[in-house]
């Protein structure tokens, strides 16, 4: 019982820490776009907790601006999971990697999730403070190509997704 | 699949239940979280905290696999016992061959 309790306060307590790291390192993405734009950052906020995640830049939106949040996560997520792939089996079978293997878990939620949550918002109007709306907005193209460019690199993304899901389980698991 | 995968997944529903859960509980405690014209994660998170549908699946599967891997452990435990009492022919062969 009590390796049930723990099992379930690990999870909980990386779902929360996912719920930091992927909009904080989007919210970088922003920030570091500005910076190479020339301009200035003049709020970053970047927990969804009570206010916001948001970036302000005073050299205005711009597209690359928009897209940056979400392809700085991609990034992140890529080399988080070639990481935990190849050295995930150092860390044992203990409390450590039920630690990593959740937080891995919880860290491709997130983000999938929004990647996910983009592709309807390619959708959305400017007053809605999503970026895959403000981007297909600046750059003109079509929401519904949008749509399907996002969902591909759901796919393409999905491959690595899936394998280093499915060698976790064969191996280690995801703790219990 | 291998049969200790098999094993595997019923933790990996709790856990994946107990997520979108302790969100909503933040969320009833006073913690907002995410909210629907968020950037990055926010809409999604706003999403899980506040459908039904979502909490429906998340309590569904902490449920259903606490229930499996709590009953495929008890099971383990008992079948474990079970080997380490000798049973009487084991001790008639001992007696036997002493």
């Amino acid at each position: 019982m009590c390796q049930f309790v723990l099992f379930i306060l690990t999870w909980i307590t990386t779902f929360i820490l996912a719920l930091m790291i992927v909009p904080t390192i989007h919210e970088s993405g922003h920030a570091a776009a500005c910076v190479i734009q020339g301009g200035a950052v003049t709020h970053w906020q970047p927990l969804p907790f009570g206010t916001e995640a948001d970036t302000g830049c005073s050299a205005g939106l711009t597209p690359f601006l928009c897209a940056a949040g979400s392809l700085t996560s991609i990034a992140a997520w890529l080399h988080c999971t070639h990481v935990f792939s190849r050295q995930g089996t150092r860390l044992g079978a203990g409390r450590l990697w039920n630690f990593a293997a959740a937080l891995w878990f919880w860290w491709s939620f997130w983000v999938f999730g929004e990647l996910f949550k983009d592709t309807l918002h390619a959708y959305s109007d400017v007053p809605l403070h999503h970026d895959a709306g403000y981007f297909v907005r600046l750059t003109g193209i079509n929401p519904g190509a949008a749509s399907i460019t996002i969902l591909a690199v759901i796919v393409i993304l999905g491959v690595p997704l899936v394998r280093v899901a499915s060698q976790t389980l064969r191996t280690e698991g995801f703790g219990g | 699949m291998t049969n200790e995968t098999v094993k595997k997944l019923p933790a990996l529903a709790t856990g994946v239940g107990s997520g979108p859960l302790s969100l909503r509980l933040f969320t009833t405690l006073g913690v907002p979280v995410g909210g629907p014209a968020g950037d990055s994660v926010a809409p999604f998170a706003f999403w899980l905290a506040s459908s039904s549908i979502a909490q429906v699946c998340a309590a569904g599967l902490f449920v259903g696999g606490s229930i499996l891997w709590l009953a495929a452990d008890w099971t383990k435990s008992r079948l474990g016992q079970q080997d380490d009492v000798p049973n009487e022919r084991d001790r008639e062969e001992a007696r036997a061959s002493a």
